[in-house]
C-alpha cells in the first residue's frame, strides 16, 4: 500500500475517546463514510470499497470495540459513537460525508445524523438497526459467547440467505473476537447498553428530524433484522430490496448494492 | 495488460518477489491474500483494466488463475 493521496491506506487517528482505525481510498468529492455492523470491522466493505472510491474518497472506520479502534465503548451506548466519529472527521478535516451504515452501523449513522446533521450529506441504511425492536437479540448474544470456530461458522452462515464461501472466514473471525476477553467485554457492553432493552424502551424514529436524503437497502431473506413494517420506515425514502439475500446485502448482492449506493451518493452530491 | 504483466502486478500487490506467481496457486495458500488484498485487487483491476470486479464472483475464486479470469486476462499462458 502506498501513502500517496488517493491510494489504499490503513491508518489510525488518535482522538479523544480512543484511537480510530480506518481505511481510506480515493480522493475528492463528498467522502463516503462506511460504518460496519456488530462484531464486524471495516473490511466488511471489501467488495464495495474500491468501486465506490472511483469518484470520491471513501473511508471505512472500525467502530469502538471493533477492529483496530479503541476497545473502550463506555456504557455501550451507540449514541456515544457519534461524537467520536465527529472527532475523527475533524481530525481528518472532512466537513461532510455520505454516511453508509450496515446493521449496527446504520444505527450509528442515524445517531451521527441526529448529533451533527450538518456533517451528513445523505444516509444509506443497509439492513439497519435502530429502526425498531424487531431484531434477533439472541443472535447478538450468541456471537459474544462462541466457544468454537464451528459455532462461529454456524452464526456466520445465518447471516446469508444462500451458502456462502465467506462464512468460514467470518466464523473464524467471530470466534477469535469472542475468545479475546477485552473484545468480548466490549461487545457485551454494546449489547447491554444499546440492544438488550430495546423492546421495552423503543421510541419510534422521528424521521421529520432528518433533513438529508435517506435510502434503505435490505435483503428479502434477512434473518437478523427483517425489514421493519412500513410505518417504521422514513416516508418517501427509496427502498431497495434484494432477492436471495440475507443480512449482508453488501456482500451477498455486492454488485447491485454498490450500484445503488454509487448512484444515490452521486445524486446527493448536488447542493 | 497481458498475463505476465498482471501476474507481476499481483506479485507486487501481495508483496511477493517478482515472478513468484504462476497462476496455479491456491489463494488459501497465499499468506497475504486477505480482505485487504481483495480491496487492492478490485482497485488494481479498475485502475489497470477499467473493469469492476463483481464481489459475488470474487468470493468464489479459489486460484490466482480465477483472479485473472475475473479481470478478463487470458488464463492460458
Amino acid at each position: 500500500m502506498s501513502d500517496s493521496p488517493g491510494r489504499l491506506r490503513r491508518a489510525r487517528a488518535d482522538i479523544d475517546g480512543g484511537p480510530a482505525a480506518y481505511l481510506s481510498l480515493g480522493r475528492g468529492g463528498v467522502p463516503a463514510l462506511l460504518l460496519h455492523g456488530f462484531a464486524g470491522d471495516s473490511l466488511t466493505w471489501q467488495f464495495n470499497f474500491a468501486p465506490l472510491a472511483a469518484h470520491r474518497r471513501v473511508l471505512a472506520v472500525d467502530l469502538p470495540g471493533h477492529g483496530g479502534s479503541t476497545l473502550d465503548v463506555g456504557e455501550g451506548r451507540i449514541g456515544a459513537f457519534a461524537p467520536w466519529l465527529v472527532r475523527l472527521l475533524n481530525a481528518l478535516e472532512i466537513p461532510r460525508v455520505h454516511a453508509v451504515g450496515h446493521s449496527m452501523g446504520g444505527y450509528v449513522a442515524l445517531e451521527l445524523a441526529r448529533h451533527a446533521p450538518e456533517r451528513v450529506a445523505s444516509l444509506s441504511l443497509i439492513a439497519s438497526a435502530g429502526l425498531g425492536p424487531g431484531f434477533d437479540l439472541g443472535f447478538l448474544r450468541r456471537v459474544t459467547a462462541l466457544s468454537s470456530v464451528t459455532e462461529g461458522e454456524a452464526c456466520a452462515a445465518h447471516l446469508f440467505a444462500q451458502p456462502s464461501p465467506l462464512a468460514g472466514r467470518i466464523g473464524e473471525v467471530l470466534h477469535a473476537q469472542a475468545a479475546d476477553p477485552a473484545r468480548c467485554v466490549a461487545l457485551e457492553r454494546i449489547v447491554a447498553g444499546s440492544f438488550a432493552d430495546a423492546a421495552e424502551h423503543w421510541r419510534p424514529v422521528d424521521w421529520g428530524a432528518f433533513s438529508m436524503p435517506v435510502q434503505l437497502l435490505w435483503g428479502r431473506e434477512d434473518r437478523i433484522i427483517p425489514l421493519p413494517s412500513r410505518d417504521r420506515l422514513p416516508p418517501g425514502a427509496p427502498l431497495h430490496l434484494f432477492d436471495n439475500t440475507g443480512h449482508l446485502p453488501h456482500s451477498e448482492a455486492a454488485t447491485p448494492v454498490t450500484v445503488v449506493l454509487r448512484d444515490f451518493l452521486s445524486t446527493c452530491d448536488l447542493p | 495488460m497481458d498475463r505476465k504483466d498482471f501476474l507481476l502486478a499481483l506479485d507486487e500487490m501481495l508483496e511477493l518477489d517478482a515472478g513468484t506467481l504462476t497462476g496455479a496457486e491456491e489463494l488459501d495458500s497465499l499468506d497475504n491474500w486477505d480482505s485487504l488484498a481483495v480491496i487492492s485487487f478490485i482497485a488494481l483491476v479498475d485502475e489497470k483494466l477499467g473493469l469492476v470486479v463483481e464481489g459475488e464472483k470474487l468470493a468464489k475464486a479459489k486460484t490466482v488463475d480465477d483472479l485473472l479470469a475475473l479481470a478478463g486476462v487470458a488464463v492460458a499462458a
